[in-house]
């Protein structure tokens, strides 16, 4: 087992307390699209990946496009890259029998007519490499956008095998819907090309399910999908896949994981006991990215220290606060704080601080009523409308979580908490 | 004569990250400071990997920094394209064996991306990532870069190098937060420093003599103005050289001493340059009323100015001039660079020993 605080762990990388959603997802598929759902990097690309990488060991015929859609920037462009992808992969396997080169002709024909472009488009569908073609893509057009869904629903009606497409980071592509747009106006775009955007693959997703062919779309995405969709009153149109949750490691996992991880790198702890108490306390629920992340400041600790493998405690909870001060740690909600909660940014923190100082120092999640009487007492003409309309985005992009059956407010993640309580409570740790 | 260190690292390297997998090695970044012996480790590798082609299966694929200017995937592509057909063009491997191989690419200054550099260090004409090429574009670049390796990650990974820059890796927002494994180069220690130097100067006795002398008027002090970089070290043994060769039989003698500091800072100016053209005048102004202050200061220790100091502290940690020290408030702060402090206090005749 390798340390990946970066990358996808899969294969003997892949951690087996994760297989059992790898299975799920295998399962579901056998009937229906899935969407794969949970938390900021809890793994969801890394399951779906593994799942992809087992079936094709199985099975040589298999064959999956995987589509990162954090770099598509528009519909044009999401329906091309579909498209060119499924053209690479199924050319390879030759599943396109029937036609061979004329599909990809005639594709690259249909295509420079709906986009007006007048280069010769099939070496940019059909060879393996040449990757950038420069097009000057027309203004957004829906009956284009339309006639480019048509396109991908009949390449994939031809393919003589089932084709499984994933769709990651599916909310990226919506959120860039409307961008630099003023409030209103951007909402009014997203919900739109939205629905453009699920209407056609809804389309194609049923056509091509439910007839002799097989083909399977897998859409992941944090949390943040559903509660994307639903800030759009889009929810019901992806009512008929099952969903997958990937949720945070248990504690009983994490020290799992973490142990299986120092055990690789041959890491030894002066007291092995404390160390695993260590890891169940201030990991807890964990994201596996985190744990990962542990163990490679552990590694870098090892490396200045040219090879030396024994921690002692106060190393190792020392690596923990570099965690916490890390490049790749969770120091990156502030910026994220900064950009996307510019004018509410100080109640923002106050409520944050608020949950995670009671939770720090009880163990327990605050109660709702308890946060807004604590926070009214710090923040002057606090209306109860306003601490919901900031609590109910914080909780649709996952900051906080509900719990105890919705009375209560929390931060599920065990090294969230800490980070929020080091970062706003506790004053020796402010920078 | 390398650091016992970085030989580690790259046995570490070797032995752990290169191990025969299945799969290509997660896509590695080597972040550390210029000189801190990030292109030597990368250098390494690509060594091992070249000479040890038969056993692994693996190829290094070196990617030319100006290929990470422009049309930069469709560059690698082709480079890569070009490692595959060598392959079989050479006899080494036939058509199928190569299409099993693996491909590791070498890339230097990867964080460049975003931060182009001027036309002048650029090998490609400006022209080829035209004028105005904006941030947006250069993000687009790395997104692609991103998009090809998570697409492609079944046989092609990537080990690059990179300075501090932070907006790099951490931004959210941007597509490499978070994509790389992360080991930090760091910078020679005093004692290695020192090691380094000694092990140069070997069967010059002269040059021996005059590093000795430097040693004994300016302690500790001297070897810091390299700041632990291998580059500003060598420049150092290349100035003891000049210097002493330059001697007659009389022996090494105190104004040696000061020619070498002379042609040691003149000869360290592009470098520390690289600091400080970028500041601002009242960044400048703030800078240089710091060559005045303890090596470790706050802001009381500063004379205002009459600009908003706190604000231009800010400023100077954010471009990598000055950083924290410890969590005690008022906040206190050092140089990053001792080399940078060391040249501004050198052309203002503050002397170096006195701290």
């Amino acid at each position: 087992m390798k340390i990946t605080a970066g990358g996808i762990p899969l294969g003997s990388d892949f951690y087996q307390g994760r297989q059992t959603y790898v299975d799920d997802l295998g399962n579901f598929l056998k009937s229906k699209d899935v969407l794969v759902l949970g938390p900021r990097r809890t793994g969801k690309t890394c399951a779906i990946k593994e799942y992809l990488r087992q079936r094709e060991e199985a099975d040589k015929n298999f064959v999956s496009i995987f589509i990162d859609l954090e770099t598509a920037q528009n519909l044009y462009e999401f329906y091309i890259r579909i498209i060119k992808r499924v053209l690479n992969a199924t050319s390879k396997w030759r599943f396109l029998l029937d036609e061979g080169v004329d599909a990809i002709k005639n594709l690259s024909h249909s295509l420079r007519s709906i986009l007006e472009v007048e280069a010769d488009l099939a070496p940019y569908l059909g060879t393996e490499g040449e990757l950038k073609v420069s097009i000057k893509l027309p203004d957004f057009d829906p009956k284009k956008v339309e006639l480019l869904a048509e396109e991908l629903h009949r390449l994939l009606s031809k393919l003589k095998s089932e084709v499984v497409i994933v769709l990651d980071e599916f909310p990226e592509l919506i959120w860039k819907f409307g961008e630099g747009a003023p409030d209103q106006e951007a909402y009014k775009e997203r919900v739109s090309k939205t629905q453009f955007l699920m209407s056609g693959l809804r389309k194609i997703r049923q056509e091509t399910t439910e007839g002799t062919k097989r083909h399977k779309f897998i859409v992941a995405g944090s949390i943040n999908l559903d509660n994307t969709l639903q800030y759009l009153g889009l929810d019901q149109t992806i009512n008929d896949v099952d969903r997958l949750k990937i949720p945070y490691l248990q504690p009983s996992q994490t020290v799992e994981l973490m142990l299986l991880l120092c055990d690789a790198e041959k890491f030894e702890f002066s007291n092995k006991e404390h160390f695993k108490g260590f890891v169940e306390q201030q990991f807890g629920r964990s994201s596996p990215f985190y744990v990962q992340l542990y163990a490679e400041i552990l590694r870098q600790a090892s490396i200045d220290k040219m090879g030396q493998r024994v921690f002692s405690e106060v190393e190792v909870q020392k690596a923990l606060k570099d965690l916490l001060t890390h490049p790749k740690g969770p120091r990156y909600l502030i910026t994220r704080i900064d950009r996307y909660y510019t004018h509410e940014k100080d109640l923002v923190l106050k409520i944050l601080g608020i949950t995670a100082r009671t939770q720090y120092e009880t163990g327990k999640p605050i109660k709702d009523g308890e946060c807004f009487a604590l926070l009214s007492g710090e923040v002057k003409d606090l209306t109860r409308e306003k601490y919901t309309e900031i609590t109910g985005k914080l909780l649709s992009d996952d900051l906080i979580q509900n719990m105890e059956d919705g009375s209560h407010i929390g931060i599920d993640s065990h090294v969230l908490c800490n980070f929020w309580h080091h970062r706003l409570v506790d004053a020796r740790f402010t920078r | 004569m390398m650091p016992k260190r970085l030989k580690f690292l790259v046995g570490y390297l070797k032995d752990k990250y290169l191990a025969p997998s299945d799969r290509p090695p997660p896509s590695l970044l080597l972040r550390g400071d210029m000189g801190a012996g990030k292109s030597w480790v990368l250098n390494q590798i690509f060594l091992d990997l070249e000479q040890n082609s038969d056993t692994t299966s693996l190829v290094p694929v070196r990617v030319p920094f100006q290929l990470t200017a422009t049309n930069l995937v469709v560059n690698i592509s082709k480079v890569l394209e070009k490692a595959k057909r060598s392959s079989i063009m050479g006899g080494k491997l036939n058509h199928a064996d190569a299409q099993k191989k693996k491909f590791l690419l070498l890339i230097e200054g990867v964080d460049r991306l975003y931060n182009p550099p001027s036309a002048r260090e650029l090998s490609v004409p400006r022209r080829a990532i035209g004028s105005g090429a904006s941030f947006i574009t250069q993000v687009q670049h790395a997104r692609e870069l991103r998009a090809f390796l998570i697409e492609n990650s079944k046989n092609v990974s990537v080990i690059a190098t990179s300075n501090h820059d932070i907006r790099f890796i951490e931004d959210p927002d941007l597509p490499f937060f978070n994509f790389f494994n992360l080991i930090e180069v760091k910078p020679l220690s005093s004692q290695e420093s020192l090691d380094y130097v000694a092990s140069q100067l070997k069967g010059n006795p002269t040059a021996e003599s005059l590093f000795a002398l430097l040693v004994r008027l300016y302690g500790h002090v001297l070897i810091e103005i390299a700041d632990g970089s291998i580059a500003l070290l060598n420049l150092f043994v290349g100035g003891l050289f000049e210097i002493s060769s330059r001697l007659g039989k009389g022996g090494v003698k105190k104004d040696a001493v000061e020619h070498f500091l002379a042609l040691y800072f003149s000869n360290i100016t592009p470098y520390v340059e690289l600091t400080i053209q970028s500041l601002s005048f009242t960044e400048r102004l703030l800078v240089d009323e710091l060559t005045r202050a303890p090596t470790q200061f706050s802001s009381k220790d500063i004379d205002p100015l009459e600009i908003n100091l706190s604000k231009t502290l800010s400023n100077l940690g954010a471009k990598l001039v000055i950083e924290r020290v410890g969590e005690a408030r008022p906040a206190a702060y050092r140089f990053r660079k001792e080399s940078v402090r060391s040249w501004l206090r050198y052309h203002r005749r503050v002397d170096l020993g006195n701290q």
